[in-house]
């Protein structure tokens, strides 16, 4: 059994600041992590190899800051790292990001399972995965809280708003999972101390057959602003707080 | 010239989703995609110039193959869908199909010379991204902002073609949740959070929301760690955002994934404990207080 | 920090996670009941961290002192008593990597890293600062020694499956008859007495520790009969900077609280931090903290550099306790009647200093240590 658990290395939205009087986006200060819906991910793969004895192939693709994420990814019970560094990833949306891991997981070859996060904390589109599994031609299902395996048989349990449903497919499928679905480990000390023994393979776009240009996206990003609030910011306190607030709530015509 | 598509399979998102088609189309006949019989009969009436029903699948995503050659054969300019969880698998799937872009969860649309301009939160809600795509069909995810539907007139003809493609996917059931929720198109919504001390106390917030005319919703902890409410009450960027008259929030301290999801409230009052935290930042009104003190005075205000 | 390498830096984001997530939302309750936290402590063998020092070579994380220090730091942040739980197993492992032979190494660590806690036995009622008068007895009998004595204030006592003991061969040698001993818990004649309802770091467990006619293999003698007193004196240097930074934790958690809560209580239209008077407090508290930190950090360097740190051990002991004694009483000022309410969290940090200044050595046993050391011709 091989399943390739796709993880994303994005910016701690805790330390992003927002000029109050520009609005601009400062990112200085922020350090990248792997995006804690991946956690998820990644924890999901690892255990369901755990129970049937199978490879866990961590993947990824961004710029060649990525290279960091290497001991982090590798001391989360993985066995492997296959990742592909490449400039024009840069600002990638969804469509290209999905483009460059359709050829990474086809260079490891053999899957059986793919496991992605429901959505990336910065941008959480999430299209990366459905897309995956489309540019692959495999089954798709998202948005799953409880999965279980019997052979080549995947049941998902997918939380969707009108409630649960229940859905039976073949491997190899690609799965996106909730953060409900587990709960992801904390990386042990040996584990740490082990990553860098793992194996990690870096793809160049040439490695994949890709032509770096096909990967810049196709939704253009305009412009980036801190978002406004245009609120009246009024604190009443005291004792006679509640009342204030009634008179308000009357003048404003909600009772 | 080309159509403009929407696709949904619930009614409500169906008709939310024509009336903001509406303002965009410039010359397009307008249809609707759809999988569910009720959808297409309230698209009919409520905006679409055409419908075309499918059949045969047991869930809406059983269609995307079919849709993506239609989508190949007809070139539609625009593809708009609801952003629920099916919607934006859908959406994926069918642009990564048809190779287009893709805007997710889009909070403002419009149209001009250029082509289409879109905006959408990123980093939990924290910043506002611009964004376009240079390819046709434009596609979007439209995040529900309960607009009023056009009313109804004269129905639109529906259209009927059976699924010619299999769902890899086999639906094993379908488990409904057991209470609906009105939050969407509710005008008032009291919304709960972790400084609520205990279950039973939910009632505080009920008693409020029925002497308001509203309805309860809650942060994700609440739903998600401490089970109180169902999932489809929860708000904020990964849930339901609503856009209220009145958001009134109960020990909400006001996480910025929380507060993304109730930007559109008209108007934000707030009862929490900690004067500093982040909701007082984000509301018209912040009641400095114990809600257990502050709750019962406006219950008695109100009954006055 | 400044000179971590990227799998130190991992390291403390897992130790993080756990102190947040694991130990911080468990800590009140376990200071109350004083009932030991099992689970959380258990979550923090299986991330290692009970088992810092083992070396690389038994299958250990074999982490430097300035790393152990910084894990203790972060830990006793979130709660100083299950910090204590981790790092008196590291203590008890210290007489080993000192003297232990091969074999005597692998026995230890294997117990230690099979997921199983260790103590450290060598306080006896009349044997506190002064080791020398230790009463215990261990008497060789052909190839086993047989071990009799009552310990006391033994950190781990009823939660550990395998003690460091010390006990005299002969007591008539005073100091140079104390000899070091590895004693599984599981053997006959070993018991746990009763259990101190402790003022601070209530989430560990304190027992007597009683051992009547326990025998154990000659084999299991650390080093040479009257080795004890050297081992235990090297061992207490080891573990002096870990204990200054329980303390530096401590003192961080009471000056984050602090600011926060300076920025939040407003009394007279403005937040209290708006108070020079406050400020004031603040800045001292943070000055402590980081020279605290310094020096700490400072003697764990020198240990990792292979020179001589007895000094600046037994110094970053003294101040780095005697620090968190005076953040923490800082901090309840700052907090006022609520700094003295058990409804919030920070009376705790000042019951959980206070014993930063009395074990592993008192704060006036340390500065004999310094004098002993300024003074040296």
């Amino acid at each position: 059994m091989k399943i390739i658990v796709c993880y994303k290395w994005t910016l701690d939205e805790a330390d992003i600041r927002v000029d109050a009087a520009t609005r601009a986006v400062l990112k200085e200060r922020a350090k990248y992590r792997i995006s804690p819906y991946d956690r998820n991910a990644v924890e999901c793969g690892v255990r369901l190899a755990g129970k049937s004895g199978g490879e866990v192939v961590a993947l990824s693709v961004g710029t060649a800051e990525l290279g960091n994420s290497a001991k982090d990814i590798l001391s989360r019970g993985v066995t492997r790292l296959a990742w592909l560094g490449c400039q024009e990833l840069e600002d990638a949306d969804a469509a290209g990001t999905a483009r460059a891991l359709a050829a990474a997981a086809r260079k490891i070859g053999d899957y059986d399972l793919i496991v992605c996060g429901e959505g990336s904390s910065d941008s959480y589109s999430q299209q990366t995965g459905p897309r995956l599994a489309e540019l692959l031609d495999i089954p798709v299902v998202t948005c799953a809280s409880e999965i279980s395996l019997d052979g080549s048989r995947l049941t998902v349990k997918r939380k969707l708003e009108e409630g649960f449903e229940i859905t039976e497919t073949t491997l190899p499928a690609l799965i996106t999972v909730l953060p409900d679905i587990n709960e992801p480990r904390i990386p042990g000390l040996k584990e740490i101390l082990g990553a860098s023994k793992k194996p990690a393979e870096r793809f160049s776009a040439e490695d994949l057959g890709l032509d770096p240009e096909t990967l810049k996206p196709l939704a253009r990003r305009d412009s980036l602003l801190g978002t406004a609030t245009d609120r009246r910011r009024i604190v009443l306190k005291g004792e006679g707080a509640a009342a204030e607030l009634l008179t308000i709530l009357k003048q404003e015509g909600f009772c | 010239m080309a159509d403009f598509w929407v696709i949904a399979d619930k009614p409500g998102v169906a008709c939310e989703l024509l009336a903001c088609a509406k303002e965009l189309v410039r010359g397009e006949t307008l249809v609707c995609l759809t999988g569910d019989q009720e959808t297409a009969a309230e698209a009919a009436a409520c905006g679409a110039d055409r419908v075309a029903l499918f059949e045969g699948g047991a869930r809406p995503e059983s269609y995307v193959a079919d849709w993506s050659e239609k989508a190949r054969r007809e070139q539609p300019a625009a593809i708009l869908l609801g952003a629920g969880r099916r919607d934006k698998e859908i959406a994926a799937r069918l642009a990564a199909r048809l190779e287009a872009g893709l805007i997710s969860d889009c909070v403002k649309l419009e149209r001009g010379q250029g082509g289409f301009y879109s905006e959408r939160y990123m980093y939990g809600g924290l910043c506002l991204a611009g964004e376009t795509t240079a390819r046709t069909p434009f596609m979007a995810t439209m995040a529900a902002r309960g607009t009023e539907p056009l009313p109804a007139g004269a129905a639109a003809p529906v259209e009927k073609t059976a699924a010619a493609r299999e769902d890899p996917v086999k639906l094993v059931e379908l488990q409904p949740h057991q209470s609906a929720s009105n939050l969407m198109s509710a005008k008032v919504i009291v919304c709960v959070g972790r400084g609520l001390a205990q279950k039973e106390d939910l009632k505080l917030a009920e008693d409020l929301a029925r002497a308001l005319g509203g309805e309860v919703g809650c942060t994700r902890p609440v739903a998600e760690e401490r089970h109180w409410l169902p999932e489809e009450s929860y708000i904020g960027i990964t849930g339901k955002k609503p856009a209220p008259d009145l958001y009134l929030t109960l020990g909400v301290s006001g996480q910025i994934q929380h507060l993304s999801g109730v930007r559109d409230s008209k108007f934000i009052v707030a009862v929490e404990k900690n004067e500093t935290a982040p909701i007082a930042e984000s509301a018209d009104y912040t009641v400095v207080g114990d809600l257990y003190d502050v709750v019962p005075r406006l219950l008695a205000g109100l009954k006055a | 920090m400044y000179d971590l390498t990227q799998e130190e830096q991992l390291i403390i984001q897992s130790v993080r996670e756990y102190a947040e997530n694991v130990m911080a939302p468990a800590a009140k309750e376990a200071d109350v009941t004083g009932e030991f936290p099992w689970e959380v402590i258990n979550k923090g063998i299986e991330l290692g961290l009970h088992a810092l020092s083992i070396p690389e070579e038994y299958g250990g994380p074999g982490m430097s002192a300035l790393m152990s220090a910084v894990i203790s730091e972060e830990l006793s942040k979130a709660c100083a008593g299950m910090a204590t739980t981790l790092g008196a197993t590291g203590l008890s492992c210290y007489p080993v990597l000192i003297a232990g032979t091969d074999e005597q190494k692998k026995l230890y660590f294997d117990i230690i890293q099979s997921g199983k806690l260790g103590a450290f036995c060598l306080t006896e009622p009349g044997a506190g600062s002064d080791s020398g008068s230790v009463a215990a007895t261990a008497v060789r009998e052909g190839g086993e020694y047989v071990l009799n004595g009552n310990k006391t204030f033994i950190t781990n006592g009823a939660v550990a499956s395998v003690y460091t003991v010390f006990a005299t061969v002969d007591r008539a040698k005073g100091l140079k008859g104390l000899s070091a001993f590895i004693v599984e818990r599981d053997r006959a004649g070993v018991s746990v007495g009763k259990e101190e309802n402790k003022m601070g770091i209530r989430a560990s467990n304190t027992t007597d520790v009683i051992f009547t006619n326990v025998r154990i293999p000659a084999g299991h003698l650390l080093g040479k009969e009257g080795d004890g007193f050297k081992i235990a004196m090297k061992t207490l240097d080891s573990s002096r900077a870990g204990v200054g930074a329980q303390a530096v934790g401590i003192c961080q958690a009471a000056l984050e609280a602090s600011i926060r809560y300076a920025n939040e209580r407003k009394q007279f239209g403005a937040p209290i931090s708006a108070n020079q008077g406050i400020q004031f407090m603040l800045a001292d508290m943070a000055i402590q903290t980081e020279a605290a930190r310094a020096l700490v950090r400072h003697a764990c360097r020198l240990q990792d550099a292979g020179q001589p740190y007895g000094k600046e051990a037994a110094m970053c002991k003294t101040f780095a306790g005697d620090t968190a004694m005076k953040v923490t009483t800082d901090a309840v000022q700052i907090f006022g009647g609520y700094g003295y309410s058990r409804d919030y969290p920070i009376e705790k940090l000042m019951r959980d200093a206070k014993i930063m200044q009395i074990f592993e050595g008192t704060n006036q046993i340390q500065r004999v240590v310094v004098a002993g050391h300024i003074l040296r011709p």
